[in-house]
């Protein structure tokens, strides 16, 4: 099985995209982090990842909805977390159908490390200063994955199935994208 | 008994029918009547944050359905006004469906509650 077979390949490195894709998550770098994936990741490992992003987001708009007042973050932040679940859920249906186990890589355990560093950064925050953080993060995170997925995990993914989940998740990360601009221009956050 | 009354009444009608009328037609009588007042449908597709068509027009008694077919939850809410119907549909999640029957003429903007960057029109003539 293709699948089975790319689990095999242990001869990928991923460390400078995984330093690169951390960046994307750190909000003060958001805007003008350059980091894309640059080497091949097998569909496993895209899958993990992918899933993983999703994840993360769900997180941050957790922290978002405890944090903040302010309607316009509270309604992205629901918005956050009803469409990655959404999108997380077919990627759950789909690999129990495939019977494969996504694979977790170091791009995917970078993710959560910057996550979890942002996420205490964001916890020493409240007000104004809470919700620019949050909503900056939002739209330099939608962008550097939205460049990830449609450049490299798109073209890269061998799977029929997965390509397709990945561009429908690519059409709803993009509305994201915009949603998030509009966000951050709406709360002047210079 | 009134109940028995009718019942023969009704039994008496269908063997009438049976012997004047040919069994096919019989059968399909029903199937005719049924399909002269159902109502014309349209579908609107929700697929990659797009209602397609994003304009529709349609005559009034039509009915028109909404499928979603994107990975995550939509809705297709009318805010009402003037003559204007308010209606939504509730969460439409991946292959679900909602219709709404347009008994005014008029035009009918809409969008989705969860991303209002998603609007659609229906012209009611």
């Amino acid at each position: 099985m293709r699948m089975t077979r790319l689990l095999a390949r242990k001869n990928i490195s991923i460390v400078r995209n995984a330093r690169n894709f951390i960046l994307a998550g750190c909000f003060a770098l958001a805007a003008s982090a350059p980091g894309l994936a640059q080497d091949k990741m097998n569909d496993l490992e895209i899958a993990h990842t992918a899933y993983t992003a999703g994840n993360l987001d769900i997180r941050y708009a957790h922290m978002a909805l405890g944090i903040s007042d302010n309607p316009a973050v509270r309604e992205f932040a629901e918005l956050m977390v009803r469409d990655h679940k959404a999108v997380n859920d077919a990627a759950v249906a789909l690999i129990t159908k495939l019977k494969v186990t996504p694979q977790d890589n170091k791009l995917s355990q970078a993710l959560v490390k910057g996550a979890a560093d942002n996420r205490t950064n964001f916890g020493k925050l409240s007000g104004k200063a809470f919700d620019c953080a949050y909503a900056k993060n939002e739209l330099g995170y939608h962008q550097v994955v939205n460049k990830t997925v449609e450049g490299q995990f798109i073209p890269q993914a061998t799977v029929p199935e997965l390509k397709s989940l990945l561009s429908d998740a690519l059409a709803t990360f993009k509305a994201h994208e915009k949603h998030a601009e509009m966000m951050v221009k709406g709360l002047s956050c210079g | 008994m009134d109940v028995n009354h009718g019942l023969g009444r009704g039994l008496a009608r269908r063997e009438f029918l049976r012997k004047m009328l040919p069994a096919g037609m019989v059968l399909t009588l029903p199937a005719l009547a049924w399909a002269q007042t159902e109502p014309p449908r349209h579908r609107v597709g929700i697929a990659k944050f797009l209602y397609v068509p994003a304009l529709l027009t349609i005559k009034v008694g039509d009915v028109v359905e909404w499928f979603n077919q994107d990975l995550v939850p939509h809705t297709a809410t009318f805010r009402g006004g003037g003559t204007a119907p308010a209606w939504d549909s509730g969460r439409l999640s991946r292959d679900g469906t909602a219709s709404f029957t347009f008994t005014e003429p008029g035009r009918i903007d809409y969008y989705c509650r969860f991303h209002p960057h998603m609007v659609g029109t229906i012209i009611v003539e």
